[in-house]
């Protein structure tokens, strides 16, 4: 339907008066003018679930003529293996009307007539009361936006390789010039040797760190969790640097008094860290000055400091240190041949593994930066399952009772799954932000909250948007009569004591119907 | 010692020099070609002591090359190392568990090559780890 003016549509509706149409018809006219220019597909239907209104969007999506569908029940739009979960929500949200997004964190397909199916967004919102209930679907179709975000990730994988190809050869012909070859060139072809090679190493480091910093961003970055030892792992570090530290006449030391401490991490994401904060050190170092690191532990968290004597961070640019492509000055990134990115990733990575990272004034010149990580629990460290094989699909369970979490551990570890345990909403959260399961079981009943805010948390992490998530609790009924239930997608509602069996078929199924999981086994 | 004989399949004119510049030692002797249908027939009349094997090639891709050598019983126990762009965590994880011995993604280092070719052409057993993936910064 074309567009329409306001101009247009006023004398329209006086054309409509003038034909001595009462003023309620004209306000009919109106409304049914302003449904079907809507750029949304619109359905209404009764308490019956009869189709009592459609827009021209759902005859251009859907295929029906109009005719076809009035009158018919809206299961007609929904294909068969999603029509049980549709009831169940459409019962939910009558008991509990509101408007909301019923494809909220969840994959929602709409069937055409010629039996083709496509992603779709749907939008409720109720009408009237009781058994004049009337129900709105307001549904766009979701294939672009599926479609742009898988072409952004083709993009960024695309040229990441393409780029690394070309840099391939050129980064390998200067460095075996230099390799081979430097003791002979003149020195001043050796000199621009060099800069070539050091820039083109720059080059794949930028191309490394947009990757990471894209991934961070798009909850793809996994984290390997385990037991790590801070003390050695820096010690690694200041030997792995020393090359680079060399080269700009700085020196590296880790402090007398440092010690050490253990953390829960991934060592490759923590080594990146410290390797970001000492590189920032000693390219902001003036040649002969030292950099100091040190380890500390204090009560319930580990320290790692890295302390230069530069210049300082100048106030103005303090606020944006660990923004993106933050230089204090532009011709920072030429002179220092960082990224701009490093602080940034740093940041979000020891944000990820629950600790923080903050700068200050060193005393006597120069700055130190602290990263502070929540010393290894190791309460909750043995509940990481590493016995379990390594191809086994990990779940997460949230269940405060150490002996029924043990008793499921024992279970489904039988049937091939890994199961980690948390026995707190918080250590939940914490554990699901950093790792992708592939299921999700949570007891209603937690020491410090309730199990359906838990889930809330977890389906606003990019991560855990469509893994399955099932309850078990001694009242299931309580969390599924919550108003937020509805929109959580939560795929299963078991009583305690769990039936070991049910569970495993429970999980099993959830699995295999999750479609998110098949799109993350894909590199 | 004897020489060690290192087969590199690569599509890259430009990159198969420099790798053959890079193992330009008399440890070794080499050979390069440039797709996964000739690898596979040097491979299996030659018998390499290791292969250096692109993933992203016209055709016939890395992986696909080491699946068909595996299946072969003159080419199965050939130690397969990638050499490759896909140089992401996840990449290298799924490169290593379809049984190369280990991942050199590029850019990689021509000085320090011959000496991780040397190491991952070592039997199994005489590695700590099962896998080694090598990471160029």
């Amino acid at each position: 339907m074309e567009p329409i003016n306001a101009e247009d549509f006023v004398r329209y509706c006086n054309t409509l008066v003038g034909r001595c149409m009462s003023e309620e018809t004209v306000t009919d006219e109106m409304l049914r003018l302003a449904v079907n220019s809507c750029p949304s597909g619109m359905v209404m239907s009764d308490v019956t679930r009869k189709i009592v209104l459609v827009n021209d969007e759902i005859e251009r999506l859907f295929g029906y003529r109009r005719d076809e569908l009035l009158g018919a029940s809206v299961e007609k739009l929904i294909p068969a293996r999603l029509q049980s979960q549709h009831v169940r929500h459409r019962v939910d949200f009558i008991v509990d009307p509101e408007v909301r997004r019923m494809s909220a964190g969840r994959d929602l397909s709409g069937l055409r007539k010629d039996g083709t199916e496509f992603p779709v967004e749907v939008g409720l919102t109720s009408l009237g009361a009781g058994k004049s209930l009337l129900v709105l679907y307001v549904i766009v179709d979701a294939s672009e936006r599926q479609r742009t975000e898988r072409l952004k990730d083709e993009f960024v994988s695309t040229v990441s390789h393409e780029l690394r190809t070309p840099l391939t050869s050129i980064s390998g012909s200067l460095g075996l010039i230099i390799g081979q070859a430097g003791d002979e060139l003149p020195k001043s072809t050796a000199r621009l040797i060099a800069i070539a090679h050091k820039n083109c190493l720059r080059l794949v480091r930028l191309i490394n760190d947009i990757l990471d910093i894209e991934k961070i961003e798009s909850g793809q970055l996994v984290f390997n969790l385990g037991q790590v030892h801070v003390g050695p792992l820096v010690q690694q570090a200041i030997e792995a640097i020393h090359g680079f530290a060399e080269a700009h006449g700085v020196h590296v030391k880790l402090d007398t008094k440092s010690g050490d401490g253990e953390v829960s991490a991934d060592i490759d994401r923590l080594t990146q860290v410290i390797t970001n904060l000492l590189s920032n050190a000693i390219k902001f170092s003036p040649p002969n000055e030292e950099v100091i690191v040190m380890v500390e532990k204090n009560d319930d968290v580990v320290r790692i400091s890295v302390r230069d004597h530069g210049f300082g961070i100048p106030v103005n640019f303090r606020p944006y240190i660990f923004g993106k492509f933050a230089q204090a000055d532009a011709s920072d990134s030429r002179q220092k041949g960082g990224t701009g990115l490093g602080l940034s990733i740093a940041k979000e990575i020891v944000e990820r593994l629950g600790g923080e990272v903050s700068f200050a004034d060193a005393s006597g010149g120069g700055t130190i930066f602290n990263v502070t990580l929540p010393v290894w629990d190791a309460a909750a460290g043995q509940n990481l399952d590493l016995e379990a094989p390594p191809e086994a699909a990990r779940i997460l369970l949230c269940e405060d009772d150490h002996d029924a979490a043990l008793a499921i551990r024992k279970t489904m570890r039988k049937t091939g799954f890994a199961v980690d345990i948390v026995y707190t909403a918080r250590a939940a959260i914490g554990r699901a932000d950093a790792i992708d399961y592939a299921a999700i079981l949570v007891d209603l009943k937690l020491p410090d909250g309730d199990g359906i805010s838990l889930i809330v948390h977890l389906r606003a992490q990019t991560r855990h948007h469509d893994t399955p998530i099932t309850v078990i609790s001694v009242d299931p009924n309580r969390g599924r009569d919550d108003a937020r239930s509805s929109t959580l997608n939560v795929l299963g509602w078991l009583s305690k004591p769990v039936d070991p069996e049910r569970l495993v078929q429970v999980v099993k199924s959830s699995i295999a119907s999750a479609p998110a999981l098949i799109s993350k086994e894909v590199v | 010692m004897t020489a060690l004989r290192v087969l590199h399949v690569e599509n890259e004119p430009d990159i198969r020099h420099v790798v053959l510049i890079s193992l330009g030692h008399p440890d070794f002797i080499n050979r390069s070609c440039d797709s996964g249908e000739e690898a596979l027939a040097i491979a299996a009349d030659w018998l390499p002591d290791i292969i250096l094997l692109d993933v992203i090639m016209p055709v016939m891709d890395g992986k696909a090359v080491l699946a068909r050598l595996r299946h072969n019983n003159r080419t199965a126990c050939i130690p397969v190392v990638f050499l490759t762009v896909c140089a992401q965590r996840r990449e290298i994880e799924l490169l290593l568990s379809l049984g190369a011995v280990g991942v050199i993604p590029k850019p990689f280092d021509p000085m320090t090559l011959a000496g991780s070719v040397r190491d991952l052409a070592q039997p199994r057993w005489q590695l700590p780890s099962q896998h080694i993936s090598i990471t160029v910064h």
